[in-house]
């Protein structure tokens, strides 16, 4: 049998404008999912769908093999976190948690002492002891998402989803949160999907990363996978910095004929490519002393902690290229701005922007050898 | 509850503003009544008493009271799912929809009152059909109802319409996702928290009801002991010049419906005591 939670071409249009299409995911159990993309890109629809608050124009949702798309939201048992939690202001943090059990038919409905057993034990797991009387209003915004996880947690469910679950919070909170919530995901093995647009958050906790643009999914891969081997400009730029080079313009024809001259082959006029380069594969020099290198004037630096950014323009004036040094490196060379630099390049990536056709190619000009091509 | 005098406030002067409102509500409200007092004081204790216990006036005062209480019960009923409505969905008309109800607040009250005598009264074209049917609304306590219902409306819907709105509609997800029906997400989720509200239009549109007169005595048809209203009954003994007897009566017209009203204040806050947590 099919386990894990599957979509199958799932289309969703809101009156003319279309918010997925023709989404295909496996999402494996016990996994921690993050669905990562920009504002409005669909990923809340995703979400929403799997939750069954929204239903596919077109396409199956299957929860271990068995079809839910058309089934409501209150027979589907997905635990959902809602991005503002979404509490009943009116029901103390004991009463939110006990919803889900109090609501079921009398049938199946635990016994009030069984109730009041799991909520404690709910209680306990999200460490709110003693909190149980306390009203929403009364409660600190993680707490409250707490609250939100141990009553999406009270009814067995087979997912959770969660929405953009640390939106809400403090910086220091939610770094404390998440990992937090990957350790409690870890020890429950449910499987569980997190809505975010924030790739270090998804970076940090994911075992497994669905990109999502306009609409469409760009790469599902593990957060190592995705960093390393993007498969497409768009998840290139979205993950952590880069420099984009296009190597139809001035600057990017004398990088094909000086820096990577293997890549001129596989450029063609109709296809216009652009050079994709991550600021910590930028090696900066103060003299030009082996091999070719970019020219360039530091225009400003900014310290990062260990790290020290380094913003630079070209002598010709048109490009811009961010670099990421170690500050042992930076102290070493003693840049300041208004400095000439020269930048080496370590490894490129380059892409078609155009988002059907992918082409991929990773090169180390350090070494001076092309590496296999990559299809994305 | 939050204290004014503690925290630093936002528009100057918490005395000044406090003054004004002790001023406002002295003039405005409280000297009227202490001249009703006055007035009705100059009764001697029993004068008082046989004035407010005879069968007429008790007859009255009884009326108004059960008559008001039901239109704002009827009020209410009807007036949730108006301001759900109103406050929930879009739909060709409901600008329209929304100003009609107000328009009990801006008609001059007799006009009602003729309005709903001509469509109730034995001749008029819906009392024709009910009486047929065996119902009289007008000149019945029933046609009181019907006027007070009319006249309370917007209390309910107005009062209820901002707080539907503020309602997070994740709420009701979340208590779907969680497995609760429709019924349950009503009766569990969605009317707790408009209990306050609820409560509110109510003692509104009872306090209107009680004070009600324009439209009531034409469809009452003011038949003492029977359909006779205590402000009606009141201006009767204005009209013969008994000055102090009509005090009287106003006087326990007052002291009940302050009565009915703090009663129904102190159940509001408790029921919106989840917002600050204080019981």
């Amino acid at each position: 049998m099919d386990m894990g939670v599957t979509l199958r071409s799932v289309w969703k249009t809101y009156k003319r404008a279309t918010v997925l299409q023709n989404v295909d995911l496996d999402l494996p159990t016990g996994k921690l999912v993050a669905l990562l993309g920009p504002s409005g890109s669909g990923k809340t629809t995703l979400l929403r769908i799997l939750a069954g608050l929204e239903v596919p124009d077109r396409g199956t949702v299957l929860f271990d093999g068995e079809d839910v798309t058309r089934r409501p939201p209150r027979v589907r048992r997905a635990g959902v976190v809602f991005q503002q939690y979404a509490l009943f202001g009116h029901m103390t943090v004991f009463d939110n948690i006990a919803f889900g059990l109090r609501v079921l038919p009398r049938k199946v409905r635990p016994l009030a002492w069984e109730i009041d057993t799991k909520v404690r034990d709910l209680l306990h797991k999200v460490r709110l002891n003693g909190f149980e009387s306390r009203y929403p209003s009364q409660l600190s915004g993680g707490q409250q998402q707490r609250v939100a996880l141990a009553r999406a947690l009270a009814v067995d469910p087979r997912i959770l989803l969660l929405d953009e679950p640390f939106a809400a919070l403090d910086a220091q909170v939610r770094l404390e949160l998440r990992r937090w919530l990957r350790d409690f995901q870890r020890e429950l093995g449910i499987t569980t999907v997190f809505v975010t647009h924030d790739q270090e958050e998804a970076m940090d906790i994911a075992d497994l990363i669905v990109v999502v643009n306009q609409g469409k999914i760009e790469q599902v891969g593990s957060p190592s996978e995705i960093y390393e081997r993007p498969a497409n400009a768009f998840v290139f730029e979205f993950i952590g910095r880069s420099n984009v080079l296009p190597l139809d313009s001035r600057e990017g024809e004398w990088a094909l004929d000086h820096l990577f001259p293997a890549i001129r082959d596989w450029i063609s006029s109709a296809d216009p490519m652009c050079a994709y380069i991550r600021p910590h594969d930028i090696e900066v020099h103060r003299r030009r002393d082996r091999g070719a290198a970019v020219k360039a004037v530091v225009e400003r630096v900014h310290p990062h902690g260990a790290l020290v950014r380094l913003v630079t323009r070209t002598a010709a004036g048109e490009q811009r290229w961010e670099a990421e040094i170690s500050r042992d490196r930076y102290e070493a060379l003693k840049v300041k701005t208004g400095d000439t630099v020269y930048l080496e390049f370590r490894s490129v990536t380059v892409f078609s922007p155009h988002r059907e056709v992918v082409h991929s190619w990773t090169l180390d000009p350090v070494r001076e050898e092309l590496q296999q091509p990559q299809r994305g | 509850m939050a204290s004014g005098l503690n925290r630093r406030a936002l528009l100057p002067g918490f005395g000044l503003a406090f003054g004004v409102t002790i001023f406002y509500v002295s003039v405005m409200i409280l000297l009227p009544f202490a001249a009703l007092a006055l007035k009705a004081a100059s009764l001697s204790l029993h004068e008082f008493y046989e004035t407010v216990s005879s069968p007429r006036v008790v007859a009255a005062l009884r009326l108004s009271f059960l008559t008001a209480l039901v239109a704002a019960g009827i009020n209410v009923a009807f007036g949730v799912p108006a301001a759900w409505v109103l406050s929930r969905y879009s739909f060709p008309g409901k600008r329209l929809l929304d100003a009609m109800v107000d328009l009990p607040f801006a008609l001059p009250t007799a006009v009602a009152g003729i309005a709903l005598t001509a469509m109730f009264g034995p001749n008029g074209w819906l009392g024709a059909i009910l009486e047929r049917l065996g119902v009289k609304i007008a000149f019945t306590p029933a046609g009181i109802v019907v006027a007070l219902v009319f006249i309370g409306v917007p209390f309910v819907v107005r009062t209820l319409q901002p707080v539907i709105e503020s309602l997070d509609r994740r709420v009701e997800e979340a208590a779907e996702t969680l497995g609760a029906s429709p019924a349950q997400v009503f009766f569990r989720v969605i009317l707790p928290p408009l209990v306050p509200a609820l409560l509110s239009g109510f003692s509104l549109a009872f306090a209107r009801g009680i004070g009600e007169y324009g439209s009531v005595v034409f469809i009452s048809g003011n038949m003492p002991m029977r359909t006779e209203i205590a402000p009606l009954v009141i201006m009767g003994k204005l009209q013969q010049f008994d000055y102090a007897g009509a005090t009287a009566v106003a006087v326990v017209l007052l002291i009940v419906s302050f009565i009915v009203l703090s009663a129904v204040r102190l159940a509001e806050w408790r029921a919106g005591f989840w917002r600050t947590g204080a019981r």
